[in-house]
């Protein structure tokens, strides 16, 4: 919540002084106020009206049980009395609440006066008394607004709008591999419209929890690093979550959690519900949550859960149950262990120490000698380089999702190639 | 020479006055090279801007700007950490006064300007009693030429009566940014400041026996503003009783000159020496030692011009062996 927002100026003969604050007497008191002010002005001014080196920077600083986020602004210029203009809009925060989502605001506000001051001398000329006129009104709706709806529009002139929406920040996401197969918590196609990203608008029909970063570029015909941005962007609001790629050689084994899965029969019926497969007639329409998969009761879908183990790829799982998954969507299976936390990937690594070795020297040669090594011995070069491309994966810490994404090879594929290095060593982790 | 030889002294000079009395200007002027109108284009100071100047080698001005906006004068006088910290260990406080200003009626008591003025006064003799005080009536070229003595009369009285315990030491000055009067106050503050002057002024009046020279004025380097002079028996019949002021506008202003032809810093050394040969005089101005010119008017001829500046040349040594004098200056010479 901002407690308050002033703006000061510089005063050629008076010095920092606040002209607008509200509320009323929250900075500055009158003579005959009964209040306390929040802050002591003078003590801070210095901060607030620096000098103009200072100027053009965030100042954030916390005074008497307050954060004061603040951005001044200094105008050079001729046409001003004493050859500069500089004023600040300050905002008055508890001083525990979190503030980064204030200071994108703070910043934004100066840099529009900044332009406002430039252009019309909006702020200049404006010599209502204090706590009256155009910016006492502006601080006033700006603070209103922002405590009630984090957002704000104040039209201030003909051409001149503020528009200025508190944004929540939360922590980065974590890093997107190609082989991340994202997955939406939302119906992101109701929320979409033509001004977004072109990028986005291409990519969003392959985001199905079943392409990977990598396949859905291929598809949507994007370009890879745009798409990644994209899927991150998506990940930091939390429209997405992160899968892995099924296959039906892959691996999953239940977490501790699973106890809680047994336990709970609501959760047991949601994913009956989830893990059907619906009639064919009623494909197209939103009309699942009705189906139930007949004769799979809630107990025997936990056991199905409990029967995935190290060792076991879902293939031989499925041949082993294949009579109670006769209805069951397997993929969706899987994936609602995966979404509700009681599921893990068992991930497949190689390592090798011969190829750890080839890749320290590659890149010592490519560093210095490649160009004139490749044209002196061209044949066995070009195998080294060409082998490199895997052999930089096997030093165990990529899974193997990963090596056949990059490499854009399947893991069958992978498998012979792996016969190269004869102490590679594969991890189920 | 032990006794002369000190540690670098360090003096406090506070420059205060109402908002836009021209204490940045001037303080441009004499220490920055800012040419008169140049001053227009300096920005308020905020807040108090300090910063030193080394002056005759042993001596540091390290002069306090404050600003003088209503906010940061209340500062400095009530809050007590500031005020401390502004007014302890002062060596001289320049007051500026606007003549101009319409706060300042020297009928009337409670006239902002004098209010100010004497809580200022009082705050100094609190915390440094042995400071000196000079209060400067500034932009007297607003004022019609033939009233400026009785102006600067009515105020200097005016400003007297609310020195408190200054009153018998204080002195005051009408200046000008456009004319030598600056320069005449700032010679008057400076020449205060000089701490050996008796042994330098001491060897300057030999030169003159020796060199039969009319007069000779030392000048500082930078500012170019008189340290001292030293006048002979004719010297004493000159009529022109602000040559010195003159003197250090007209050089400045030919400083400044050389700068924008040559391209050379102002703060560098320009010229070694100058002289003008005339059938009536011959004058000198060079440079004494790295931080000091001397300019010495003799009596017309050849001779006595090419023999003054052997002797000048043999007096350096003598000028550069007073220690803190001249420093560094050796190596360079």
């Amino acid at each position: 919540m901002i407690k308050a927002v002033f703006f000061a100026i510089f005063d050629n003969d008076e010095g920092p002084k606040v002209l607008h604050q509200v509320p009323t007497e929250s900075i500055t008191a009158g003579p005959s106020s009964t209040t306390q002010p929040l802050i002591h002005f003078p003590s801070v001014a210095s901060f607030l009206i620096p000098r103009p080196n200072f100027c053009s920077n965030r100042i954030s600083f916390t005074h008497n049980g307050y954060r004061l986020l603040s951005y001044p602004i200094c105008i050079s210029s001729s046409t001003y009395a004493r050859n500069a203009y500089l004023f600040n809009f300050t905002f008055v925060l508890d001083e525990d609440t979190p503030f980064a989502s204030y200071t994108t605001v703070i910043l934004k506000l100066a840099s529009l006066m900044r332009t406002l001051e430039e252009q019309s001398r909006f702020l200049s000329k404006d010599t209502s008394p204090p706590n009256s006129g155009k910016i006492y009104a502006l601080c006033e709706v700006l603070m209103e607004d922002l405590n009630n709806y984090c957002e704000t529009q104040i039209p201030i002139d003909e051409f001149n709008t503020l528009n200025i929406k508190l944004f929540p920040t939360y922590p980065p996401p974590p890093p997107l591999l190609p082989h991340h197969v994202p997955l939406s918590t939302v119906r992101l196609a109701d929320l979409v419209d033509d001004n977004w990203d072109l990028t986005m608008l291409r990519i969003l029909p392959y985001i199905d929890g079943v392409n990977s970063v990598k396949q859905i570029s291929l598809r949507a015909d994007a370009d890879h690093k745009l798409t990644r941005k994209a899927v991150q962007h998506l990940l930091y609001y939390g429209c997405l979550l992160l899968l892995d790629i099924f296959q039906y050689g892959a691996i999953y084994a239940p977490t501790a959690e699973i106890a809680q899965f047994v336990e709970s029969p609501e959760a047991q019926a949601e994913c009956a519900r989830y893990v059907a497969i619906p009639p064919p007639e009623q494909d197209s329409k939103e009309t699942t949550t009705t189906v139930q998969v007949k004769g799979l009761s809630g107990t025997r879908i936990a056991e199905l859960y409990l029967a995935l183990r190290q060792g076991l790829t879902v293939r031989n799982w499925y041949l082993e149950h294949q009579s109670d998954l006769s209805e069951v969507d397997v993929r969706r299976f899987i994936t609602f262990g995966v979404i509700k936390g009681f599921l893990y990937r068992v991930h497949k690594y190689a390592i090798s120490p011969s190829a750890l070795k080839h890749t320290k020297a590659a890149s010592k040669k490519q560093g210095w000698q490649a160009k004139s090594k490749a044209r002196s011995k061209d044949g066995t070069v070009s195998a080294a380089v060409a082998e490199l491309g895997l052999a930089q994966y096997l030093d165990g810490t990529h899974c193997f999702d990963e090596i056949c994404t990059e490499l854009m090879i399947s893991e069958k594929d992978l498998m012979g190639r792996l016969k190269d290095w004869p102490d590679v060593q594969i991890i189920h982790r | 020479m032990d006794k002369f030889k000190q540690k670098t002294e360090k003096k406090k000079v506070l420059l205060m006055g109402r908002s836009g009395a021209g204490k940045s200007s001037m303080r441009s002027i004499i220490f920055s090279n800012y040419v008169a109108k140049d001053v227009r284009r300096l920005p308020t100071t905020i807040g108090v801007e300090s910063s030193t100047f080394k002056f005759l080698g042993n001596l540091m001005l390290n002069i306090w700007d404050c600003g003088g906006q209503g906010a940061y004068v209340e500062s400095y006088l009530h809050d007590s950490a500031e005020r401390t910290k502004v007014f302890s260990g002062v060596g001289v406080l320049i007051y500026v006064f606007d003549v101009e200003s319409r706060e300042f009626d020297t009928e009337d008591r409670n006239a902002r300007d004098l209010v100010t003025y004497s809580a200022i006064v009082k705050a100094l003799a609190e915390n440094s009693p042995q400071a000196r005080v000079f209060a400067l009536v500034h932009k007297m070229d607003l004022v019609q030429t033939d009233f400026r003595e009785q102006v600067l009369k009515d105020k200097s009285s005016a400003i007297r009566q609310r020195s408190g315990t200054f009153q018998r030491t204080i002195r005051t000055y009408g200046t000008s940014i456009w004319d030598q009067t600056l320069y005449k106050a700032w010679g008057m503050i400076v020449h205060s400041l000089i701490p050996n002057l008796d042994v330098i002024e001491g060897i300057l009046s030999d030169l003159v026996g020796i060199t039969e020279a009319e007069e000779i004025i030392l000048f500082e380097r930078t500012t170019f503003l008189t340290v001292t002079s030293v006048k002979s028996e004719i010297g004493e019949r000159n009529p022109y009783e602000d040559r010195f002021e003159r003197l250090s506008n007209i050089i400045k202003t030919f400083k400044s000159s050389i700068s924008t032809f040559t391209g050379s810093s102002t703060s560098s050394h320009q010229f070694g020496e100058l002289y003008i040969k005339t059938t009536r005089f011959n004058l000198i101005v060079a440079m004494l030692t790295t931080n000091t010119y001397a300019l010495i008017v003799l009596p017309p001829g050849e001779v006595e011009l090419q023999c003054t500046r052997l002797n000048l040349f043999i007096a350096r040594d003598q000028f550069v062996q007073l220690a803190g004098f001249s420093d560094e200056s050796r190596k360079s010479q």
